[in-house]
């Protein structure tokens, strides 16, 4: 599913981010820890298709990343990328229904009422479609902010910090669901955090063992956590 | 269409700052179109009242005041001129037509004009209801003198000296009303047509017994100027250079005329034109502050969308869209409030009567508004739409807030 070699990336001419080599099956569990500054907005980028890695191989539900690029690469993010930011963005300006519209129209793709409410009803809060962002709970967001993820059946799920902000019982329920949501559609599901809570949970709820991806803050550390993140594999 | 459906809801997630835009907008626009419509309407009117003459002939003094007396009926006359001079024009070669305009008198302010039938029949003028005269004190009234005065067939009623209302009146000298035209939208419309003889019987006082010339001969009548057609476009050149230097009348050219006249009014919508210049600009830059903080207020949610597969492409015409959205609102409440404002302008002042049609105009150069509108709001949204398109997904994924 996810298949990295020797993949390297630079801001502009700052030193490369190296990252550890990575091979996860279809429907694991991958958690992506490391300090701030180590990479992993970047390494969720570059397995997006956001970014071009300079250097190493990259491959992500059979597709070769480094032969896509601009709008083949948008194309191809929007079918098979399901993305939960940390800062949920959901548009203060449009309905919670209209927020889940607002995927198909990013992908170029008519709009399934259907899946928009099958997707809210599978996190409980179909109620909730015709409100506005503001009127929501926090838990009540972070479920909406999870349908739109899963909205287009993606392949691969990837949440960024998604218990940072949430207290401890909001934390399991959140990843409780983003586990549950991921083996619904049998999509690869990455998790960057470095909230120990995650891992307790996990190890606590689910019977799949997580894929640790250590990332170290200092470029010339890298080989050695690539090392480690081998091993852990 | 998704696309405008999106663009719609986020322009009015901010009510206020939409509306405020969609005001100022509207203010510059409709400025714009009031400005438009005004000096279309003034084309318009010249255009139609000077069309088929080639020159009028009068007294010497401005030739403006001759054609703006004489044709269009705004100014007063500067003088008569021998009738037996303006029928020696006729013989002229390079004159097809000569018809003669005496002026003096009116009725509430519509002019009492001496004329021949040729008058009518130059404007095309048909009848609504009775006939055209036959004999002196027989008068023939446009439409709109009928209409506001409420005079019928077979009605009399007395002129007043002068060229506007208030003049002692000529009580003893009653016209006839004889027949109506049809409504024309030309100065004719504001006209009370008479044969030439009325405004002589009027003017020669039967009663004095002092005065030798009273019952003055054809060779002693006057009228106040000649509305003249020629033979061929040559003689544009050469007759009124004939008339200046032979005779003791002047020659002008209605085209010559109306377009310095258009010229000299021209300088003074110039200013108005650039106020509303102004205006637009300054709404311009108003849309811009807002795309502007809109963008920076969703980079968040721009990101996203990049993030869900949007194309920037797309995400461009999302906020082009939202542009698009306060320039079409922004265009009809201009041109709506244009409208209305020349439609109230022309009502309060009266111009109604003189220069300007009734009812909504929609001249070609209108198109300029939406135009102008769509040019303003884009150009607003280009940089904006640029920060957006450029904006790193990556950089806005690591901010953590």
């Amino acid at each position: 599913m996810i298949e990295t070699q020797h993949l390297q990336f630079a801001y502009g001419a700052g030193p490369p981010l190296q990252f550890p080599d990575v091979r996860v099956p279809q429907g694991a569990v991958v958690l992506l820890s490391g300090p701030s500054g180590s990479g992993k907005s970047t390494w969720l980028a570059l397995l997006a298709g956001l970014v071009q890695a300079q250097h190493g191989t990259l491959e992500v539900a059979g597709q070769d990343l480094r032969v896509l690029g601009g709008r083949n690469a948008d194309a191809w993010r929007s079918r098979n990328i399901g993305f939960l930011p940390q800062k949920l963005h959901l548009s203060a300006a449009l309905t919670v229904q209209h927020n889940l519209e607002l995927v198909f129209w990013a992908a170029g793709l008519p709009v399934d009422a259907k899946r928009v409410s099958q997707a809210l009803e599978q996190l409980g809060v179909a109620e909730l479609a015709q409100r506005f962002p503001a009127q929501l709970s926090g838990g009540q967001a972070q479920r909406v902010a999870l349908a739109r993820a899963v909205l287009m059946q993606p392949r691969l799920i990837l949440a960024d910090e998604p218990t940072a902000s949430l207290d401890d019982a909001a934390a399991l329920d959140a990843v409780q669901l983003l586990t549950q949501a991921a083996q619904q559609h049998s999509a690869t599901l990455v998790i960057a955090t470095h909230d120990a809570r995650v891992a307790h949970t996990l190890a606590a709820t689910t019977a799949i063992a997580p894929t640790l991806v250590q990332l170290s803050s200092l470029p010339q550390d890298r080989e050695s956590s690539a090392a480690a993140g081998r091993m852990q594999a | 269409m998704k696309t405008l459906a999106f663009a719609w809801r986020y322009v009015w997630a901010r009510p206020m700052a939409a509306l405020l835009n969609v005001l100022l907008l509207s203010l510059g626009l409709g400025s714009m179109t009031f400005l438009l419509l005004v000096s279309h309407h003034v084309e318009r009117a010249f255009d139609r009242d000077l069309a088929g003459i080639d020159a009028v002939v009068g007294a010497k003094g401005s030739p403006m005041q001759l054609i703006l007396s004489g044709v269009l009926h705004l100014d007063v006359p500067p003088g008569n001129v021998p009738l037996a001079a303006v029928n020696a024009l006729k013989k002229n070669p390079l004159v097809a037509q000569v018809i003669p305009i005496s002026l003096g008198d009116n009725l509430q302010g519509y002019r009492i004009v001496g004329t021949s039938p040729d008058y009518l029949s130059h404007y095309q003028a048909t009848l609504a209801q009775g006939r055209v005269w036959d004999a002196p004190m027989q008068a023939v009234l446009g439409a709109t003198v009928a209409r506001t005065l409420g005079l019928q067939l077979g009605q009399k009623f007395a002129g007043s000296h002068g060229m506007g209302a208030g003049g002692h009146a000529h009580a003893d000298q009653a016209y006839t009303v004889v027949g109506v035209l049809a409504p024309q939208g030309g100065v004719i419309d504001r006209l009370i047509v008479t044969d030439s003889a009325s405004v002589w019987a009027v003017h020669e006082d039967p009663h004095a017994p002092d005065d030798p010339d009273h019952h003055a001969h054809e060779e002693d009548r006057e009228v106040t100027m000649a509305l003249v057609r020629y033979t061929s476009p040559m003689a544009a050149v050469s007759f009124p250079r004939w008339v200046n230097t032979t005779t003791e009348m002047q020659a002008a050219a209605p085209a010559l005329e109306v377009t310095r006249l258009l010229h000299m009014l021209g300088l003074g919508t110039d200013v108005l034109r650039a106020f509303a210049g102004m205006l637009l600009v300054t709404a311009g830059l108003s849309v811009f502050i807002a795309l502007w903080n809109a963008v920076r207020e969703r980079r968040g949610d721009l990101a996203l969308l990049r993030m869900l597969g949007a194309p920037a492409g797309r995400i461009g015409a999302l906020l082009m869209a939202e542009a698009l959205w306060l320039a079409l609102l922004s265009a009809l409440c201009g041109l709506a409030l244009g409208q209305a404002f020349v439609l109230g302008l022309g009502w309060v002042l009266g111009l109604q009567s003189q220069l300007m049609a009734t009812g909504l105009l929609w001249p070609h150069t209108l198109w300029v508004v939406p135009l102008l509108a769509a040019l303003v709001a884009l150009g607003a949204a280009v940089l904006p739409v640029w920060q957006a398109y450029r904006s790193d997904v990556l950089q806005l994924l690591q901010t953590k807030e």
